[in-house]
């Protein structure tokens, strides 16, 4: 087909041709991704490169270079402790929300009523909004009426009374759980699907040698489900590691800077602090982290479907 | 779709192979045993991963001293939502914005998605699939990047708190995300019906209209169902872009944050608003948004 | 109603070559066949002159008119598609009157004219259901009855009876004779069903790998093959081709001599010779000497294969034909009736006796 667009007077909708009409039908979608995506994406690079605080002027502030990004790589403890928050976060919530969803996964993936009707009701942690999921735990977890810290008072004598929130060690726990609790029905439906897509004779084959349910789990299932796992592990991470919207409701980063993930330091130094060329900086180096998975991820799903 | 689906028996219920089991009843017995531990496992995981929600609803209704007991037998009252709607909640104007950046960013981002996934699954453009591929890289760019040259642009242009910079806000992974889904579905559309239509007289618009569009309906109503989901439960663009005029439910609930302490009866009022919508569509929601998502990610 | 022509037109898909300089003209009111195994290019060149594809060399004309840039719905053609390529949507009626609606015409024209095309091809009491609720051949027969709603200026008809049963294809193949005849239109019929090409045609063109072989009478190339593919795809069973010399006005070849009014230098030559022109005599009594291979009763006569020295052939028996395996048998042929090949190039040689151009 000749990529050359032939020079023609407009001949209305109806006459238009294919080699004209297909980059009008996604002209349309191009402007909004360039406008909201590309521009964004272009002059934060371009932001980052100078010290701009919003608050003092609105004109772009002298160009500093890599200014930014040498002080975030080299000289920013605050940053640091992001990094190192947003790292525990991410295995820990990563670890934990696959686990459970894997566990619900085998639970409920049978036909019986009860199951179904357990797969619906799970759904709707996860068509929650982040922010009010983080509201909800902020206030089951409290130590006085919180109906959760109730539970977990019961269970765990140790806990009893505990103010989840005002403590660095509870505080994360508390975004991992809520956290959890919010994905866990997401990639457990992903699983369910999967599972259901496993080649029944396998199992049955296996079952025929006579392997215990837990062996058959570990040595015919997971093995088959590797691929999909794998999907799994990197949408996770990415999902991780921006998140941000529990944190602002749940914990907004406290107490003290113990769960201030990177996308939460970021948005307070853009927003709180209003040191947008810092900011900007800062935002590019998580992005290049998510990059690196996102690149793994488009490998896997390319590679599973030839295109 | 993951109602169908069900684990190979021997994982999920039991029935083994049946042999000849020297003793029968035990075995028997055993099985329901299992049976009860597994249901009383379901019924635990609903009441973790369920209670929550009726919690908060539940918390909603209550008069503002059982919500600070744990009592759960108590005389519901509609208080909580009447002093939500009043100054200074604005629970009414808050629900307005939400419905109709929603309804905004579901109208321009489908039409718009439609015709380019269209294009994306029917016609090859110099570079292959290179395009519908960074269409859907878009999605990995971290928000916070984002929302910093679009808070300096929309200032610049005095769109700060309008229900337009939310919904242009929105459209920035709706459309992108809608196209990747609406396309899947196009693509397994067989082109003979449009071209049976262009030869009978339609012109290539028109064959989208009268026959693409409709065949791709359930793809078309996937990304409804998620441009619904998404947009309705937005909250970081909504919150660095509004103020007043425009907060949304979702940043609403910040406001029930005052100096005295966090009015958990309100954030419970509002979390009922935002809640209701997903139960009344939680069968489509999961029908159709999860099953859209997962799909969209793993296939 | 109009002439089509396609003037050196060539297709290419990326680096493969579908099409390669293809000539074809189609007089108005012509009933045209392609013809030719699968892949050899039929519904290339169909969407083609539907406007469905670009050529990417060459003219298409239809009417006189050149259309390599108009659009298909200014073709004004009519085309069934190999998979019916009906509106999963709308009913059969809708799906029969879509072209007339496209067209702005509405209400009781339209649905009369949607009535009568349904009623040709027997589908009056189907009009309310979905295409998904009908059988294959009743989906076809909705797409033939949404090509004829109107007269266009073309037909084009791609494999339109593949689906049917085989009484029900008969029926249609009449039917389609007939309408066709009845509203002149010009017709481009695609099929590999050899019958329905002698039947249907007043035209064949055989094509093979992206090449038309032989554009003719469906008599002329049944009667006078062009080269060795056509003689070999035309025909059930296929034409016998035997590699062989000719010198000195006979035909030799292992184990086989035919004497003939053969051309006096002929050199290395393939013969050709169908089954129903082969005939069988006792042991001693042929001009091939042979064994029975193989016989199969077809229903009206057998089929006796012969092995002959190197070859195999094929002849027509009458039903009442007796032979073991392996029983000694021979052959005559008749010599009027016999073609020879060159056997490098494949062409047709026309010889002395025989009136034919080659
Ligand atoms: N869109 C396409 N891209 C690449 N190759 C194609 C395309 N369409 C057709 N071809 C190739 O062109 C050749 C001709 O295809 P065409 O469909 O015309 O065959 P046909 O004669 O109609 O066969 P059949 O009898 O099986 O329908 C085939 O080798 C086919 O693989
Ligand atoms: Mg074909």
């Amino acid at each position: 087909m000749p990529g050359i667009l032939p020079a023609r007077r407009f001949e209305g909708w109806g006459r238009m041709h294919d080699r004209v009409l297909k980059y009008w039908l996604i002209a349309p979608a191009l402007l909004v991704i360039a406008g909201t995506l590309l521009y964004p994406l272009v002059s934060g690079l371009w932001y980052s490169l100078h010290e701009w605080k919003l608050s003092d002027s609105p004109a772009l502030g002298p160009f500093v270079g890599l200014g930014n990004y040498v002080v975030a790589v080299s000289d920013d403890p605050d940053l640091l402790n992001s990094g190192r928050v947003t790292l525990i976060f991410t295995v820990l919530s990563v670890v934990c929300t696959l686990s459970v969803a894997m566990g619900l996964a085998v639970l409920l993936s049978g036909n019986g009523r009860l199951e179904v009707n357990a797969r619906t009701l799970l759904v709707i942690p996860f068509a929650m909004s982040p922010a009010l999921v983080g509201v909800s735990w902020r206030f089951l977890l409290n130590p006085e009426f919180g109906g959760f810290s109730a539970l977990i008072g019961a269970l765990v004598p140790g806990l009893k009374g505990a103010s989840f929130l005002a403590d660095p060690t509870l505080a994360m726990a508390a975004l991992i759980l809520c956290d959890v609790w919010h994905s866990a029905p997401y990639f457990m439906l992903m699983f369910i699907g999967a599972l259901a897509s496993l080649p029944q004779e396998t199992v049955e084959a296996a079952q025929v040698d006579g392997a215990s349910r837990i062996r058959l789990f570990f040595e015919i299932v997971l093995p088959q489900l590797k691929p999909v796992l794998a999907i799994a592990v990197l949408l996770k991470i990415i999902f991780s590691l921006k998140v941000l919207d529990q944190v602002i409701t749940l914990t907004n980063g406290g107490p003290g800077t113990s769960t201030e993930t990177l996308a939460h330091f970021i948005y307070q130094t853009a927003f709180r602090w209003y040191d947008v060329g810092y900011a900007a900086a800062t935002a590019y180096l998580l992005a290049a982290c998510m990059a690196v998975f996102a690149a793994i991820y488009f490998q896997l799903i390319t590679e599973r479907r030839p295109a | 779709m993951t109602e169908g689906s069900s684990l190979p028996g021997a994982i999920a219920a039991a029935p083994r192979p049946t042999r000849a089991e020297p003793v029968r009843l035990s075995s028997r017995s055993r099985r329901r045993i299992a049976g009860a531990a597994r249901t009383l496992t379901i019924l635990l995981v609903i009441l973790v991963f369920f209670g929550p929600v009726v919690w908060i609803m539940l918390t909603a209704l209550k008069q503002p001293r059982d919500v600070y007991s744990l009592s759960v037998i108590f005389t519901p009252t509609l208080d909580n939502l009447r002093t939500a709607f009043a100054s200074p909640y604005f629970l009414g104007s808050r629900t307005l914005n939400s419905i109709i950046v929603t309804t905004g960013t579901i109208v321009l981002s489908l039409p718009i998605a439609t015709a380019a996934a269209y294009a994306f699954s029917r016609f090859r453009f110099p570079g292959g699939n290179a395009w519908s591929l960074g269409v859907l890289a878009t999605q990995f760019i971290p928000p916070v990047i984002i929302i910093i040259p679009l808070f300096v642009a929309f200032r610049s242009a005095g769109l700060l708190d309008t229900r337009l910079a939310l919904i242009i806000a929105n459209m920035s992974f709706v459309v992108p995300y809608s196209i990747w889904m609406i396309k899947g579905f196009i693509d397994a559309i067989p082109a003979d019906m449009e071209e049976a239509a262009q030869i009978d007289g339609a012109s290539r618009l028109r064959a989208i209209w009268d026959v693409v569009v409709p065949m791709a309906i359930p793809g078309i109503a996937t990304a409804a169902i998620f441009a619904f989901v998404v947009s309705w439960n937005e909250f970081f663009y909504a919150l660095v872009l509004s103020r007043q005029d425009a907060v949304t439910l979702q940043v609403g609930l910040m406001g029930a944050r005052t100096e005295r302490g966090d009015a958990w009866e309100i954030m419970a009022a509002m979390g009922l608003v935002i809640i209701l919508p997903m139960l009344v569509l939680s069968r489509y929601v999961q029908r159709y948004f999860v099953a859209g998502l997962v799909s969209g990610s793993v296939r | 109603m109009a002439s089509v022509e396609l003037v050196g037109v060539e297709k290419r898909f990326g680096s493969f070559s579908a099409l390669q300089h293809l000539d074809l003209s189609v007089a108005d009111g012509e009933f045209l066949v392609l013809l030719g195994p699968s892949g050899c290019g039929k519904t290339t060149t169909m969407r083609m002159v539907a406007g469905l594809e670009e050529a990417t060399a060459g003219e298409i004309l239809i009417g006189g008119r050149r259309v390599n840039d108009a659009l298909p719905k200014d073709r004004d053609v009519a085309m069934v598609f190999q998979n019916y390529g009906l509106y999963p949507h709308m009913s059969v009626a809708q799906n029969i009157g879509y072209p007339l609606k496209v067209r702005g015409i509405g209400g009781p024209d339209r649905e009369g004219r949607v009535k009568r095309a349904a009623e040709k091809v027997e589908l009056g009491p189907l009009l309310h259901r979905k295409p998904r609720e009908l059988s294959g051949g009743q989906r076809q027969r909705v797409a033939l009855a949404r090509a004829i709603v109107r007269t266009p200026q073309v037909f084009l008809m791609d494999e339109p009876l593949s689906n049917l049963d085989a009484k029900l294809r008969v029926t249609m193949r009449a039917e389609i004779k007939h309408l066709q005849h009845e509203l002149g239109v010009t017709t481009i019929y695609v099929t590999h069903d050899q019958i329905e090409a002698m039947t249907l045609a007043h035209r064949v063109a055989v094509m093979n790998g992206g090449v038309i072989q032989q554009l003719d009478t469906p008599e002329a190339i049944y009667d006078r093959p062009a080269n060795l593919f056509v003689a070999g795809f035309i025909g059930s069973p296929p034409m016998n081709l035997v590699p062989g010399r000719i010198a000195g006005g006979t035909f030799q070849a292992p184990g086989i001599t035919i004497a003939g009014a053969f051309p006096a230098a002929g050199g290395d030559v393939i013969l050709g010779i169908r089954s129903e022109d082969v005939t069988i005599a006792a042991p001693g009594e042929g001009s091939i000497e042979g064994q029975v291979y193989a016989s199969e009763l077809t229903g009206e006569a057998v089929l006796v294969t012969v092995s002959a020295g190197g070859a195999r052939l094929i002849a027509r028996a009458p039903r009442s034909f007796r032979g073991g395996f392996g029983s000694p048998i021979a052959l005559n042929v008749d010599a009027g009736k016999i073609h020879l090949f060159d056997e490098a190039t494949g062409r047709r040689i026309a010889f002395a006796d025989r009136s034919d151009g080659g």
